[in-house]
C-alpha cells in the first residue's frame, strides 16, 4: 500500500499556482525526503495532505484514506510537525505533550516522548512562552511522536535546530522508520535528507522534477568536480554554461561555481572566464554534491549564468 | 476515550484559567452585582431608612448585565478561533485528529463555561450580601436573573465564537464584533423609536413588524423576558404589541438561535476556508 499518493494534484491561489498538477507516491516504510527551495509548493502540498488547504483539482490520499474527505481517519494515524505552527505559551512543554497524547487517544508516557527529543525534564514543567526555537522544534516532535504514528509528516523539521538538534532529529528519524514507520521529511536542503533518506523528490514550481534514490541521484551527479574560481569582478556577459561538459553555473559578486561532468573542461573555462576579462585570484576544485545536483533541478537557489 | 470537542472545550478552559481570563470575568461580574446591591442598602441604612427594596436593587443588576455581559462575552470570545488561526496555533491544533468543528463546538462551550460561571459567582456573591445585609432574599427572582443573564452571555459567545470563526484576522474579527455590539446594544432601541417616529408622521401609525424587529437582538429578549419572569421592569418595548414574537416561547427559542446560528455560520465559513 502507498503512504501518499497524489494525482494531478493542483493549488491555485489567484493567477499563482502553488502546485501544479503533481504526481507523488510514498511507499509505506519508506524514508522519503520532499526536497525544494522555497516557494516551490512543498508547504502547500503538506497543507493539502493536512486538509489545511483544499486543492483546486487532483487527488491526495494519505494512508489510503482521501484526504479531503477522510481527513480526521488520516490524522489518527498521523504525526505531523508542521510549519508555521505556534505553541500556547502559557502551557507547559508537558502539558502540550499530553494534550497530543489525549487527542491522539493514545497511551504513551508524556516524560518518555520528552525524554525521547531530548527536551530537558525542567524545561518540560515551564511555559513554552520562554522557549527558544530549538526547544519548540523538539516539543512539536515529540507531540509528533505520540501514539506511534504510521507516517510521520515532518515540514522543514530542522529549521531552527543546531547541528546536534539536526543530529539527533535524524536518530530519531531512523527509529521511527525501523519501527516501521513511513516519514515524509521536507527540506530546502539536500544536506539534510540526504543522510537519511531512502528517496528524494525534488520540487520546483509546483512540480515534481525529479524523483530517485540517493544513490540514483549520486550516479547522476556522476564523477563530475565543481570548479570553483574566486575573481576580482564576475565579468558580464559570460557564457560558461553552454559549454560541452558544463552541468551548472552559480555566480555570486566575486565567485563562479561551475559544476563539470568532463574534467578536462575545468581549463576551457579558466581561458573562458579570464577572456572576459576578469583576473582569477583562487582556484578550487571539489567533487560535485547533491547540492550542486539540487541546484541544477531548481532555479530559486542557484543563478545559471 | 473521551469526545475531541470536550479534550479542546477543557484546555481552552485550562488555559483562560490560566490567561487570568476567568479570574477576570469573575471579578468584573461580582464586583458589580456586589456593587449595586449592597451599596444603595448600606447608604439607605446609615441614613436610617428601611431596605424595602432588594427586588428592585437586584432588579438593576439585570439591567447592567444588559450591557456588561454582552461586552464581557464579545472580549472573552472574539479571539477564540480568529486568535488560534493568525499564530498558527491552530496548525498544531488540526495536525491533530480533531476537526474544524471540534475546535468551533469546543471553544463555544468554553467560554460559554467561563461566562456562565461567572455569573454564577456574581449572584452567589449578590445572595451572600444581601442575606448578611438585608436577612433577606429573593431566591426566584435570583434564580431567574441567573437563567436569564446566562442565556445572554451564552447567545454573545456564539455570536463571537461565529465572528471570530468567520475570519482570520485578529482585527476583523474585533471590529464585526464592534459594529455588532454598538449596533443591537447601544443603537437599537434609539433606531425603532426613530422609525417608529417616521412611521408616524408617514402613515400616522407604528406598523406591528416594528415590533418584531425590536425585540430581535438578545439584549431585547433579554429584557422582554427578564420583565415577563421577574417583573422589576429593566426596559420596558417600546411598540406595544401581543403578538405571537412577544410570546416567552417564541423568546426563548429567539435567545437559543442567537448562540446556535452564529455558531454555525461561522463553522461553515471556517470550513471552507484554507489555512495557508
Amino acid at each position: 500500500m502507498t503512504a501518499i499518493n497524489t494525482d494531478g494534484l493542483t493549488k491555485r491561489f489567484g493567477n499563482v499556482h502553488a502546485v501544479d498538477g503533481l504526481d507523488l507516491t510514498v511507499e509505506e516504510g519508506e524514508v522519503f525526503g520532499f526536497l525544494g527551495p522555497n516557494g516551490a509548493g512543498k508547504s502547500t502540498t503538506i497543507n493539502i495532505l493536512l486538509d489545511f488547504v483544499r486543492p483546486t483539482s487532483g487527488t491526495a490520499t494519505v494512508l489510503g484514506h482521501n484526504a479531503q474527505e477522510e481527513s480526521t481517519a488520516i490524522r489518527q494515524r498521523l504525526g505531523v510537525l508542521p510549519e508555521g505552527y505556534d505553541l500556547y505559551d502559557r502551557l507547559t512543554g508537558r502539558e502540550h505533550v499530553e494534550l497530543a497524547i489525549d487527542l491522539k487517544d493514545a497511551d504513551d508516557d508524556p516524560d518518555d516522548l520528552i525524554e525521547r527529543v531530548g527536551l530537558a525534564p525542567e524545561a518540560a514543567r515551564r511555559g513554552a512562552g520562554g522557549y527558544s526555537q530549538g526547544m519548540r522544534q523538539r516539543l512539536a516532535l515529540g507531540m509528533a511522536l505520540a501514539g506511534s504514528p504510521d507516517l510521520l509528516l515532518l515540514d522543514e523539521p530542522t529549521s531552527g535546530l543546531d547541528p546536534n538538534g539536526a543530529r539527533e532529529l535524524r536518530e530519531i528519524v531512523l527509529e521511527e522508520a525501523d519501527r516501521g514507520a513511513t516519514i515524509f521529511f521536507s527540506s530546502h536542503i539536500m544536506e539534510q535528507v540526504q543522510a537519511v533518506c531512502d528517496r528524494v523528490g525534488i520540487i520546483d514550481g509546483g512540480r515534481l522534477v525529479a524523483v530517485d534514490t540517493i544513490e540514483g541521484l549520486r550516479r547522476e551527479v556522476g564523477t563530475g568536480e565543481q570548479l570553483t574560481l574566486t575573481v576580482d569582478a564576475v565579468p558580464s556577459g559570460l557564457d560558461i554554461a553552454s559549454l560541452d561538459g558544463v552541468k551548472n553555473v552559480i555566480t555570486d559578486s566575486s565567485e563562479i561555481s561551475v559544476t563539470c561532468s568532463d574534467p578536462a573542461v575545468k581549463i576551457t573555462v579558466i581561458d573562458h572566464v579570464r577572456d572576459a576579462g576578469a583576473s582569477i585570484e583562487n582556484i578550487e576544485t571539489m567533487e560535485a554534491s547533491l547540492e550542486d545536483l539540487f541546484a541544477t533541478y531548481t532555479t530559486g537557489e542557484g543563478v545559471r549564468a | 476515550m473521551t469526545e475531541r470537542w470536550l479534550d479542546i472545550a477543557r484546555k481552552d478552559f485550562h488555559y483562560a484559567r490560566r490567561s487570568f481570563l476567568v479570574l477576570a470575568v469573575i471579578f468584573i461580574f461580582a464586583f458589580l452585582t456586589f456593587v449595586i446591591v449592597a451599596v444603595p442598602g448600606v447608604i439607605a441604612m446609615a441614613v436610617g431608612e428601611e431596605v424595602d427594596f432588594v427586588e428592585e436593587l437586584f432588579g438593576a443588576t439585570a439591567t447592567a448585565s444588559a450591557t456588561i455581559v454582552p461586552i464581557t462575552a464579545l472580549v472573552a470570545a472574539y479571539l477564540s478561533v480568529a486568535g488560534e488561526r493568525q499564530t498558527g496555533r491552530i496548525r498544531l491544533l488540526l495536525a491533530m485528529p480533531p476537526t474544524r468543528l471540534d475546535v468551533v463546538v469546543g471553544k463555544f462551550v468554553a467560554r460559554s463555561a467561563i461566562i456562565v460561571l461567572g455569573i454564577v459567582v456574581a449572584y452567589a456573591v449578590a445572595s451572600v450580601a444581601s442575606l448578611v445585609l438585608y436577612q433577606t432574599v429573593p431566591v426566584t427572582d435570583v434564580l431567574w436573573t441567573v437563567l436569564l443573564t446566562s442565556l445572554l452571555g451564552v447567545s454573545f459567545v456564539g455570536i463571537a465564537v461565529g465572528i471570530s470563526a468567520s475570519t482570520g484576522s485578529r482585527a476583523i474579527a474585533m471590529a464585526i464584533a464592534l459594529v455588532f455590539f454598538v449596533l443591537t446594544v447601544v443603537l437599537w432601541s434609539p433606531l425603532v423609536t426613530a422609525l417608529a417616529i417616521v412611521a408616524q408622521v408617514a402613515i400616522e401609525r407604528t406598523p406591528e413588524w416594528l415590533g418584531f424587529i425590536e425585540v430581535l437582538p438578545p439584549k431585547a429578549i433579554y429584557s422582554e423576558l427578564f420583565d415577563s419572569f421577574v417583573g422589576t421592569g429593566i426596559g420596558a418595548t417600546l411598540i406595544p404589541g401581543d403578538g405571537f414574537y412577544r410570546s416567552d416561547p417564541f423568546l426563548f427559542a429567539l435567545f437559543g438561535s442567537w448562540a446556535v446560528l452564529p455558531v454555525a455560520l461561522g463553522y461553515t465559513i471556517f470550513e471552507r476556508a484554507d489555512l495557508g
